[in-house]
């Protein structure tokens, strides 16, 4: 009798304890996993999503408060002048190793090997932190960093991608840089638990998190399910709790289940064009103003996402903040200008190549139906679908439109705009345009300026001649949707490809 | 023993252009630095990367030390993990061999009888709805089988979960789309065979000889439809493959089609490479067997090769 009872009492606990491991236990379907969890060394939505609960920044950019700066693993600091700040680091915050925070730690993750210095690793931090002149120890919790050049959004880098704080003594103890990407040592609410390649990645709550909110879920695995219709499948049958990249066709279906959802909507990034002008045809700005002026954005948004994104006011979102420049008029659409301005540039039919992929939500409808706009100006437009980025990148002389995304990875237009269009970007090192030595001097001022009155003016002045001398072109705010199994689980997206699994975040029901 | 020497030759000859092939193609397709790296990035990485990976060389040199490492049994490293590509290849492999497994014998055992009684019973309803349940298992991709399937035994029914390796039962799926269409090569490969067979003179003199209709089967009918048979297993090895990329794909199976798949997209060449060869030796040497096979199944073959061996 007695011994029933205890089989019965056991199998009842393991139940319960079973059950209690489950009720917060998180499967998400994505459609990739990093590569790395090194946030240096790869820059994709698939690592930003996994990224955001191992690592903490410096510095906290608040996205549900409107983007505001507060602290994080520095407690406070001091902006000494436009080339210098100075961090007060907190004391006891645990690594994932074990390790504490302390300043060798802040010397380590700007080092030359994580900021693109060393000639023989590849990392893509250069573009946002190759302006680090280098990191100084004032003492084992303070540190200041120390930039090449004035830098009008110095405390927005330590605050952002690719500024995760990652530990010293992972770095020191790694035989190569590649060792020490595969451990992914950080700070943040998880740690990572197990990671295989193309297939898995599963973090688990870190017990030694040192700061609020905690992780909502004692193990969260993300799965690779590269087909979208698995993907959906796996939501409704319930196999998973989120899946990523829902396409604005699957809306409708997720939205109609009984225990499952859409959530997310326009995130900080753009869709939109680049013109090579170096290109023959598109080397009169006449000619790409004309190309501009004959897209109907609104259209475009309406048919493909039902108005569950938006064309954005030019190359600027409101997370900009002071720099947001409110009254600035949505980008014209005007077929007769267009046609106006073709005519006076002699246009006279020549063959403009546009290539593209099937990479972003709705890339290659997008370009069709442009395609098809342009004809309407009179544009001769020929569509040329690519496999890869290699070749819709490639440098020839049928490279003439291309598409692409304008990531706003600081609320600044130096975070998006001068990213894609400045004198020292990809694209102008990669010969699609030589930037105009006016547009440079303002470009200048505007990142190296600290008064914010005058970068307003400054970027306003730079989105009119761009206007006239267009380099690309606005397309629409770029959306992320995520399927969400209401009945098990609620999500607060971000504005962006983060996703926060903390308590702030997530809730299991 | 010269006919072994022959078809080892061929076999190496083929390895030989499939590696070159599969090189050079790769190397003009797509360049793995911008493949792998965001357009974010400064040129200095894309530098570094092409000199990390000795993508900075000459093309031939390129070749020239993947080859040399061949021989020593080193197929490359992989851009994207930076480890050792066949350790990559590997640990897929055994995700790919349970599905390709049970799905030649299911294809094999369900294909082979049907076809076998749809010859036995030429032209009436049940030949009928064979072949026309074959022509469909063909004419569907594989793709949209899987999904098919999916809908209505996940997302409907709701008893098998559509994606991974979760039990036993989500074998069922993936090797059911794998399996049905070549179970549908397999039923019509029979059934014609053991037509011809069937209306071949022999049979009579069989009959006439007074066998029963067994034992005519079992020793005339069926030894001749074998060496069709195993032609066809063997060609069918390649399919297989092709099959476990897409079921893969469509059930979120973490294989080495699926892999196939990622490293072609990224432009990852030593993976890509890896797995062509592999698979390459594998249809190569399922070829081989199957030739061999014949000898030991058909005397007329055997024979035909000792007269050659002998001249």
């Amino acid at each position: 009798m007695l011994k029933n009872a205890l089989r019965a009492g056991a199998a009842t606990l393991v139940i319960l304890m079973a059950g209690g491991a489950m009720a917060s236990d998180l499967k998400v379907a994505v459609q990739a996993v990093p590569a790395s969890i090194d946030p240096a060394s790869e820059n994709s939505n698939v690592s930003l999503r996994v990224i955001y609960s191992v690592y903490d920044t410096l510095v906290k950019t608040d996205f549900r408060d409107g983007g505001k700066l507060k602290p994080a693993l520095a407690t406070s600091w001091t902006i000494i002048d436009a080339k210098t700040v100075e961090f007060k680091l907190r004391p006891n915050v645990k690594f994932h190793n074990g390790e504490t925070l302390s300043a060798d730690d802040i010397v380590a993750t700007f080092s030359p090997v994580r900021i693109g210095l060393d000639p023989n690793i590849p990392v893509e931090s250069k573009a946002f932190l190759g302006g680090i002149d280098h990191v100084e120890i004032v003492d084992p919790l303070t540190v200041r960093i120390h930039m090449k050049k004035n830098d009008a959004i110095i405390l927005q880098r330590f605050a952002n991608f690719p500024s995760q704080i990652i530990s010293a003594a992972a770095l020191k103890s790694s035989a190569s840089y590649q060792d020490f990407a595969a451990k992914a040592i950080g700070t943040g609410p998880y740690k990572l638990k197990s990671f295989k390649p193309g297939d898995k990645v599963v973090l688990e709550k870190f017990e030694g998190y040192w700061g609020e909110p905690k992780a909502a879920a004692d193990e969260v695995t993300f799965s690779v399910v590269p087909e979208l219709s698995t993907r959906v499948a796996g939501l409704v049958s319930g196999q998973f709790d989120l899946i990523t990249e829902v396409g604005p066709d699957d809306i409708k279906q997720i939205d109609a289940g009984k225990n499952t959802k859409v959530v997310g909507g326009p995130i900080l990034n753009i869709l939109g064009l680049f013109y090579d002008s170096t290109n023959d045809v598109l080397a009169d700005p006449r000619i790409r103003e004309a190309l501009n002026l004959s897209i109907d954005r609104v259209k475009l948004v309406n048919s493909f996402y039902g108005g569950r994104t938006e064309v954005p006011h030019g190359w600027q979102m409101p997370s900009f903040g002071d720099m947001y420049l409110a009254d600035r008029p949505l980008p014209e659409y005007n077929l007769q200008k267009a046609k106006a301005l073709l005519k006076e540039a002699g246009y006279n039919g020549a063959e403009i190549v546009y290539r593209t992929r099937n990479y972003y939500t709705k890339q290659i409808e997008t370009a069709q139906i442009l395609q098809s706009m342009w004809k309407a100006a009179g544009l001769n437009i020929k569509l040329e679908i690519k496999e890869n980025g290699a070749q819709v990148f490639a440098d020839d002389d049928r490279r003439m439109i291309v598409d692409g995304s304008f990531s706003a990875y600081y609320p600044d237009p130096l975070g998006q705009f001068w990213r894609r269009f400045g004198q020292d970007t990809t694209y102008a090192t990669g010969k699609y345009w030589k930037v105009d030595p006016d547009m440079v001097a303002m470009g200048d001022e505007l990142a190296t300026s600290i008064d914010t009155a005058r970068r307003r003016e400054i970027f306003g002045k730079m989105l009119d001649k761009f206007d006239k001398e267009p380099n690309g072109a606005v397309l629409y705010d770029l959306a992320a949707f995520m399927g969400e199994r209401s009945d098990r689980v609620s999500l607060k997206v971000l504005p962006n490809e983060y996703l926060d699994l903390t308590t702030d975040g997530l809730s299991f029901k | 023993m010269n006919w072994i020497l022959l078809r080892t030759g061929r076999a190496l000859l083929t390895l030989l252009l499939l590696i070159g092939f599969s090189f050079f193609v790769l190397s003009i397709s797509g360049d793995p630095a911008l493949s792998h790296l965001s357009a974010d990035v400064d040129a200095s990485a894309i530098d570094a990367f092409r000199r990390k990976w000795g993508l900075d060389l000459p093309l031939w040199q390129q070749f020239f030390i993947y080859v040399r490492g061949l021989f020593h049994g080193d197929f490359g490293m992989s851009y994207a993990t930076g480890r050792p590509a066949l350790e990559q290849i590997m640990a897929g492999m055994p995700v790919t061999v349970s599905l390709m497994l049970p799905t030649i014998f299911a294809a094999i055992g369900l294909g082979l009888p049907l076809g076998a009684f749809a010859a036995m019973r030429r032209g009436s309803t049940a030949d009928r709805l064979t072949i026309t349940l074959s022509v469909l298992a063909l004419a569907v991709p594989n793709f949209l089988l899987g999904l098919m399937l999916m809908y209505v035994f996940s997302v409907h029914l709701g008893w098998i979960e559509p994606s991974g390796i979760v039990d036993w039962r989500s074998y069922l799926m993936p090797v059911a789309t794998m399996a049905l269409p070549m179970a549908a090569i397999f039923a019509r490969f029979t059934r014609s065979a053991m037509l011809e067979i069937l209306s071949h003179p022999m049979l009579d003199t069989a009959r006439a000889g007074g066998l029963q209709p067994g034992r005519i089967k079992r020793a005339h009918v069926l030894p001749n439809i074998a060496v069709p048979l195993v032609t066809i297993t063997a060609l069918e090895f390649g399919h297989l493959f092709t099959a476990a990329v897409v079921a893969e794909s469509v059930f979120g199976w973490p294989g080495t089609g699926r892999l196939l798949i990622d490293s072609v997209a990224s432009r990852d060449f030593a993976v890509v490479q890896a797995i062509l060869l592999l698979t390459g030796t594998t249809m190569i040497l399922a070829n081989l067997l199957a030739d061999i096979a014949y000898g030991a199944i058909d005397p007329r073959v055997r024979d035909q090769r000792r007269r050659r061996v002998k001249a």
